[in-house]
C-alpha cells in the first residue's frame, strides 16, 4: 500500500519518482536477487559478453553457433542481475537548520524521494542521520516500507553536531557498499576532504548532494557584526561592506569549485543544491540530469 | 624649529583627553551586535581572504582609529605651531615701534585693511618668529610715544599688548619713542663726558630697532642711535592717492557781522589728477559745493560766503574715495561775537575814546575808562590779579604802566611794562620802514603815510614779533608773557608838554586805520575775535579752555557724542586731553548748555603726503627701508590643518567604503 501523503513527499511527487530508477555507475555484488544487472556475469537473459573457453567451463553457456562459423568455443555471458544497496547519509547539524525552507528540511526530501525510488525496484535501502542517529537508522527494503523510512526521517532532527569525518567514518565502520548519496552542506571547520576519501576508498558509488541555503550565498548582512557558528560557538568579527562581501562571494564560489574539482578527480558525482529550488525540480531537473536517476 | 604653544595648561589637558575619548569610544564601537550564522567556516575564510598580511591586516583592523588619533596628534601639533624663523636676530634683543599716526590709516596695502594693520601683523608675525632667550620691547608712537610692552620674553604679553595697539589721527614725531627706546640700549653716564672717573651706570645692552612705519615724520635730529641697530620697514606704497584739506578756516566779515566766510586749502597730495566735490555743511544741513581740481601736487583755496548771525558748526568734505579719508574732512565753527571788557587807564585820550565807541567796536567792548592815579588802589591790583576773572579781558595804559603787569593782555601806549622791556633815546620824525601785514592785528591797516612827530624805537624782550619797524627800530611789537600778549606802541597818540598842554604827536587818529587797528586790537588782542572763529586744534593735542568758574568741573561733548570730564583750575582754565577724535567739541555747563567749543582737525601736510618714504633719518644716520623680510617665522600649522582636513577626509572614505 503506498503511502499518499507525506509532509516531504508530495503524492504527485511520489507519483513521479515511482517511474524513475537510481542509477549506479558501479555494479555491485548484491545480497539478494534483484532487479539489477550486476557485474558478476550470471543467468539473467541480458547478454554481458564472449569470452574463450576454458577447460571446466560449463558447456551449457558455449555459443554453438559461433562455434559454426568461426570454428572456436566461446562462452556467451549473460549479467547477473542484482539488488542494490543505496545509502541516503543526511548531515542533522545545527547548521542544517538553517534557511527557509531549512536545508535540512530539503536534505530530508531528498533522501526519502531517492530512497522511494529505490524501494520502489526493491533495492536495500538505508537513510540515515550522520553522527549518533544513523545507528538507528533502518534497513528498508520494498515499496510498502516508505512509511518506516518517512517516520524516521520525521524524527530526525537538527543538532546532531558531529564533524563530517566521524559520521563518515561511523558509517564506514558499519560497512557498506553499492551507492551512498551524502547530502550536507560540506562546511565543516577540518575540511570534507577526508570524509569523502573515506568513502571512495570503500569503493562505493558516491553522490554528493551540496546542500546551501540562499542566505549563505547571498547573506543578507550589513555594518559591523560579531558572527557566531550555530555550531561550535566560534565567532568572527567581521565589518561587512561590499567589499567584503564581494570577496564572501568569491570565498563561496571558490568553496563551490573546489568541492566539485575535489569530487569530479574522485569520480564523486557532485551535485549542488539550494533549498529554495522546489523538490520536484531538484528531483526531476538535478537529479536526472546529473545521472543520479533515470 | 621651534614651537609656540597656543594653548595653556587646562586647554592641553581637554585636547588630551581627545584621544583618549576617541579610543574608549572605538572600543565602545567595536561592541558589535551578534548574528547566529550556520558556519563561521566561510567567513573565516573571508577574513583571512581579506588579512593576507597580519601587519597589514591589524592596521586595516584599526584603520580608522589610527586616522582618527592622527588627526588629532596633527591638531595637537598645529596647536604647538612649530615654524622655522629665517634668520636669528645678533642682539637677542628687539624693539618694535609701530607707527600709529593718522597717515598709518592709509588703504594702500590691499589686503590689509591699512598701513597700521599691517604693520600690526608684520609686528606680530616677527614676534611669533622669535626664539627662546630672546626679548622684545613693544613701542607705538604718533606725536607722542607709548610704551605698550617693555622688555619681555613673554611673546603672548608682546601679542597682547600688540593688539592693545590702536592708530591715532595725531601727527608723528618719533623722537620721544627713541628716547624711550633707547633707555636701556645707551645707558647715561654719572657725570660728564670726559670726565676720567666717570663710570657707566649700567651695561649696555644693544638692541634691534625695528621702525614699522610709511616714514612721514621729520628729522629725529640731536638724537644718538649708539647701540641701537635701526631697521626700517617701509610700510606702504610710493605711490598713493590723496586729496586732502589742509586748511578750513571760518571769519565773521568786520563790517558786516552777519556775513561767514569760509576758507579752505585742498591740496592734490597724490601721484594723479583728483578731482572732486568740496561739500559745505552748515549745522548738519547743506549749504554749498564747489569743484575742485588738481594737478598732482597743486592745492587750491575754496571760499564760501554764508549769512549766518549766529553760532554755527561748519563741516567740510571731500566727496572722494582716496587712500586716506582722515583729511577729507573738516570742521570749523562761528561763535556769537564775545563782548568783552576793556579797561582805558589814560590821563586822557579822545582818539582812544572815539575808536573804542565807533559803531562795530562798540558791539564788541564794554569801556572803562580811569586815571592813571586808579594804578595804585588796591581795587586796580585785585583786578589785575585776577585778569580775566575779575571783568577785564584787556586793559590799555596810556603814558602809564602799572607795577606788576595784570592777567590779561595789555596794549601800552607810549609806556613799557615794567619788567622785560626797554626802549632807545626818542626821535623826531619817526619814518616807518616795515609792517607786518600777516598778522591779525595789521590787518586792512594802510600806514605808510603815518606823520610821528616822535618816537622812541623799543627793544623788546626775545620772541618779540615787530608789528612796526622805523628807522631807528620796532615801534610796535608784541611779546607774549605767561599766556598773555602785550602789545606795545612806541609813540605817543596825544602828548603832553612840559606845560601840561596835550598835543597830537601823530596824525593816525585822522586817518581810518585808526579805529579799524583798535577794532583788530579788540577782535584779536581783547579776544573778541575768539567768539567769531572757533579755535582749531590738532588731534592729540591738550586744550586749555577758559572757563569763568574756577574750581569747577565741566563735561566735555566729544564729537562721537562720548562726554568727558575736566576740572577747572584755579586760575579757571580747564584742560581737556581727550582730543584724538576730529571734529567739534564742546564744553557744557551744568545744564548741558555749551559755553565754550573748538574743534580739532588734522591740517599736516605731513600727514597727508601719504607716499611712504624709501629712508628715514634717525639721527645722523639715514635709514633704508627693507622689504618687509624681517627675520620672520615661517609657520607649518596652515599646513597641518590641511593635512587634518585630508586625514579626516581619508578616514570619511573608509568608513563610507566599509559601510557602503
Amino acid at each position: 500500500m503506498p503511502p499518499t501523503t507525506s509532509e516531504l513527499l508530495s503524492p504527485s511527487l511520489l507519483g513521479k519518482l515511482e517511474r524513475l530508477e537510481l542509477v549506479s555507475r558501479k555494479v555491485f555484488r548484491g545480497r539478494m536477487k534483484g532487479e539489477r544487472r550486476s557485474k558478476r556475469k550470471g543467468e539473467s537473459v541480458e547478454f554481458a559478453d564472449f569470452r574463450n573457453y576454458v577447460a571446466g567451463d560449463d558447456l551449457r553457456l558455449i555459443d554453438w553457433n559461433l562455434y559454426a562459423r568461426l570454428d572456436q568455443l566461446f562462452l556467451k555471458m549473460f549479467l547477473e542481475e542484482e539488488d542494490l544497496h543505496f545509502h541516503a547519509l543526511v548531515d542533522a547539524s545545527d547548521s542544517m537548520s538553517f534557511g527557509s525552507p531549512t536545508k535540512l528540511h530539503v536534505a530530508k526530501q531528498i533522501a526519502a524521494a531517492l530512497g522511494y525510488v529505490g524501494l520502489c525496484h526493491g533495492d536495500r535501502v538505508r537513510v540515515a542521520g550522520l553522527g549518533p542517529p544513523g545507528a538507528s537508522a533502518p534497513v528498508l527494503r520494498g515499496r510498502n516500507q516508505l512509511w518506516q523510512m518517512l517516520g524516521y526521517l520525521d524524527s530526525l532532527s537538527a543538532g546532531h553536531n558531529v564533524s563530517l569525518q566521524e559520521g563518515i567514518r561511523d558509517f564506514a565502520l558499519r560497512g557498506g557498499v553499492g551507492v551512498v548519496v551524502l547530502i550536507s552542506d560540506l562546511m565543516d571547520k577540518r575540511g570534507f576532504e577526508s570524509a569523502l576519501r573515506m568513502l571512495v576508498g570503500r569503493r562505493m558509488d558516491v553522490v554528493v548532494i551540496h546542500l546551501l541555503a540562499a542566505e549563505e550565498l547571498e547573506p543578507p548582512l550589513r555594518g559591523d557584526l560579531r558572527l557566531v557558528d550555530a555550531e561550535d560557538a566560534d565567532f568572527a568579527e567581521v565589518t561587512l561592506n561590499d567589499h567584503a562581501l564581494r570577496r564572501y562571494r568569491e570565498t563561496v564560489a571558490s568553496f563551490l569549485e573546489s568541492a566539485r574539482s575535489y569530487c569530479a578527480q574522485r569520480s564523486i558525482t557532485y551535485l549542488m543544491a539550494r533549498n529554495d529550488v522546489p523538490i520536484e525540480q531538484l528531483i526531476t531537473d538535478y537529479l536526472l540530469r546529473r545521472g543520479v536517476l533515470r | 624649529m621651534s614651537l609656540l604653544p597656543s594653548l595653556v595648561g587646562w586647554q592641553w589637558a581637554a585636547l588630551a583627553a581627545v584621544p583618549i575619548g576617541i579610543v574608549l569610544l572605538y572600543f565602545l564601537k567595536l561592541r558589535r551586535p551578534s548574528v547566529t550564522v550556520p558556519s563561521t567556516y566561510l567567513w573565516s575564510k573571508t577574513i583571512e581572504d581579506l588579512h593576507v598580511n597580519s601587519l597589514l591586516q591589524r592596521l586595516r583592523r584599526s584603520l580608522l582609529l589610527f586616522l582618527q588619533l592622527l588627526a588629532v596628534a596633527l591638531a595637537a601639533l598645529a596647536l604647538l605651531r612649530p615654524g622655522i624663523r629665517d634668520e636669528a636676530s645678533v642682539t637677542g634683543r628687539k624693539i618694535f615701534l609701530l607707527d600709529a599716526s593718522a597717515s598709518m590709516s592709509t588703504t594702500d596695502v590691499t589686503p590689509d585693511a591699512n598701513r597700521f594693520e599691517r604693520a600690526r601683523r608684520q609686528i606680530g608675525e616677527a614676534i611669533d618668529g622669535m626664539r627662546a632667550g630672546e626679548s622684545a620691547m613693544l613701542i607705538s608712537f604718533s606725536d607722542r610715544a607709548d610704551v605698550l610692552q617693555s622688555f619681555t620674553e613673554d611673546r603672548r604679553r608682546l601679542r597682547e599688548a600688540l593688539a592693545g595697539a590702536k592708530v591715532s589721527s595725531r601727527p608723528t614725531s618719533i623722537l620721544e619713542a627713541l628716547r624711550a627706546a633707547e633707555g636701556l640700549a645707551n645707558p647715561n653716564r654719572t657725570s660728564q663726558v670726559g670726565d676720567v672717573n666717570d663710570v657707566q651706570v649700567a651695561e649696555a645692552l644693544p638692541a634691534d630697532l625695528i621702525i614699522h612705519s610709511d616714514g612721514g615724520f621729520p628729522a629725529a635730529q640731536d638724537f644718538d642711535l649708539g647701540n641701537l641697530k635701526p631697521t626700517y620697514v617701509q610700510v606702504g606704497g610710493d605711490r598713493a592717492e590723496n586729496l586732502a584739506i589742509l586748511a578750513f578756516s571760518v571769519d565773521r566779515n568786520p563790517e558786516q557781522p552777519g556775513q561767514v566766510q569760509a576758507f579752505a586749502t585742498v591740496a592734490n597730495l597724490g601721484a594723479s589728477v583728483a578731482e572732486a566735490t568740496a561739500t559745505l555743511s552748515l549745522d548738519g544741513d547743506f549749504v554749498d559745493a564747489e569743484r575742485v581740481s588738481l594737478q598732482p601736487g597743486e592745492e587750491t583755496g575754496v571760499t564760501f560766503l554764508l549769512e549766518v548771525a549766529q553760532a554755527a558748526s561748519l563741516r567740510l568734505a571731500l566727496d572722494v574715495t582716496d587712500d586716506l579719508s582722515i583729511d577729507d574732512i573738516a570742521f570749523a565753527g562761528i561763535a556769537s561775537p564775545r563782548l568783552v571788557d576793556v579797561l582805558v587807564v589814560t590821563p586822557g585820550n579822545p582818539p582812544l575814546d572815539l575808536a573804542l565807541t565807533t559803531g562795530p567796536a562798540a558791539e564788541l567792548c564794554q569801556v572803562e575808562t580811569v586815571s592813571p592815579d586808579y594804578l595804585k588802589s588796591d581795587a586796580f591790583r585785585a583786578r589785575a590779579e585776577a585778569g580775566g576773572m575779575g571783568g577785564v579781558d584787556w586793559m590799555i595804559f596810556d603814558r602809564c604802566a602799572p607795577e606788576a603787569m595784570p592777567r590779561c593782555n595789555t596794549f601800552f601806549i607810549g609806556s613799557l611794562p615794567p619788567q622785560a622791556w626797554s626802549r632807545g633815546e626818542p626821535t623826531d620824525r619817526v619814518l616807518l620802514v616795515d609792517i607786518d601785514r600777516g598778522q591779525p592785528i595789521m590787518r586792512y591797516l594802510e600806514l605808510y603815510s603815518l606823520l610821528i612827530a616822535e618816537g622812541r624805537p623799543l627793544q623788546p624782550p626775545p620772541g618779540a614779533v615787530d608789528l612796526m619797524v622805523a628807522e631807528g627800530g620796532p615801534i610796535l611789537s608784541l611779546a607774549a608773557r605767561d599766556g598773555y600778549q602785550d602789545l606795545v606802541l612806541g609813540f605817543e597818540i596825544i602828548s603832553t608838554d612840559a606845560e601840561g598842554q596835550d598835543s597830537f604827536n601823530t596824525d593816525w587818529h585822522v586817518q581810518r586805520s585808526w579805529p579799524v587797528f583798535i577794532l583788530n586790537l579788540l577782535r584779536h588782542l581783547a579776544g573778541a575775535a575768539e567768539g567769531a572763529s572757533l579755535a582749531s586744534h590738532r588731534p592729540g593735542e591738550t586744550v586749555a579752555v577758559r572757563i569763568e568758574n574756577p574750581g569747577q568741573a565741566v563735561q566735555v561733548r566729544l564729537p562721537d557724542g562720548q562726554r568727558s570730564t575736566s576740572v577747572v583750575s584755579s586760575t579757571g582754565t580747564a584742560i581737556h586731553a581727550q582730543t584724538d577724535q576730529l571734529g567739534i567739541y564742546e564744553v557744557l555747563d551744568e545744564a548741558d548748555r555749551p559755553i565754550e567749543r573748538f574743534t580739532v582737525n588734522l591740517f599736516d601736510r605731513r600727514e597727508s603726503e601719504v607716499a611712504a618714504v624709501p629712508s628715514v633719518s634717525l639721527g645722523y644716520e639715514s635709514v633704508d627701508a627693507v622689504a618687509a623680510s624681517l627675520p620672520r617665522r615661517r609657520e607649518f600649522w596652515r599646513w597641518l590643518l590641511l593635512c587634518v582636513l585630508g586625514v579626516m577626509t581619508l578616514e570619511w572614505i573608509v568608513y563610507a567604503k566599509r559601510l557602503g
